[in-house]
């Protein structure tokens, strides 16, 4: 029987990742707490798949931990490439209009 | 030893939310892995938290870190639009997580399911090997092709 201090703890990760994605100005601070919002999810399927028993929320602990390695490694080649080239500039809001 | 983890956990990411320097960011990020890690350790799924612990501290951490040592990562980006809402929409956010998760503990986590078995990490692993081997080959593939991208990116922008 899992605890329910852990759930808290899971949902606790999931808003802090997202006031950090919101409240942080710089690049690497959002990944850094896209990162953190993708712990807690991790965490929270973990948690689920635990108490009932199920197997399936493992297979989806471990994609997601392959796949938050692959977007920060992508994401970080896209900033150094975009500060060391100069030509092209990340933008924060895009003007579609 | 439960709340103490938690408590370790929650001062961590925290602190990833508060330091304003993103190296700090980073090792607070390190931290809270680490003990997120300590919760799968806990909950005796040992080889998830062995995975958690090499993937972010010998990859993503020291990855990042020398990604920031290379660039210079302060600079501001440009906030153009009014963000005052933000907040308000996080808080939105997080009741409706609450909820959601209070409507779990009203339905007992259950839903019709067989109530809970102990489950081990080998058997995880078992389960994966056996059934699952195709989530084993996507994840490798997908790997090989973000190595392959990521390399091309940087390649591409020395010419």
């Amino acid at each position: 029987m899992t605890s329910m201090v852990f759930f808290l703890v899971a949902v606790f990760l999931i808003i802090l990742g997202l006031i950090g994605l919101v409240l942080k100005k710089d690049v690497y601070s959002l990944l850094l707490s896209l990162e953190l919002s993708f712990l807690g999810v991790s965490l929270f399927f973990a948690l689920i798949a635990k108490h009932l028993g199920l197997v399936d929320g493992f297979v989806m602990v471990l994609l997601i931990l392959i796949t938050m390695a692959i977007h920060l490694g992508i994401g970080l080649s896209l900033i150094i490439a975009s500060q060391e080239s100069g030509k092209f500039q990340i933008k924060e809001d895009l003007d579609f209009y | 030893m439960e709340y103490v983890l938690s408590f370790f956990c929650i001062l961590t990411a925290l602190g990833v939310i508060i330091q304003k320097r993103p190296l700090y960011s980073g090792v607070w990020l390190f931290a809270a892995s680490l003990f997120i890690a300590g919760i799968y350790f806990y909950l005796n799924v040992v080889h998830f938290g062995a995975l958690q612990i090499i993937i972010f501290a010998s990859s993503i951490v020291v990855i990042s870190a020398l990604a920031l040592m290379l660039n210079n990562f302060n600079k501001k980006l440009p906030r153009s639009i009014n963000r005052d809402y933000f907040p308000v929409a996080s808080g939105f956010l997080g009741a409706l997580l609450f909820g959601i998760l209070l409507l779990f503990m009203e339905s007992n986590f259950n839903f019709g399911m067989q109530q809970s078995r102990e489950i081990t990490s080998l058997e995880v692993f078992k389960f994966f090997v056996e059934r699952n081997g195709l989530v084993f080959e996507l994840a490798g593939l997908l790997l090989f092709g973000s190595t392959i991208a990521t390399l091309y990116i940087l390649k591409k922008e020395k010419r």
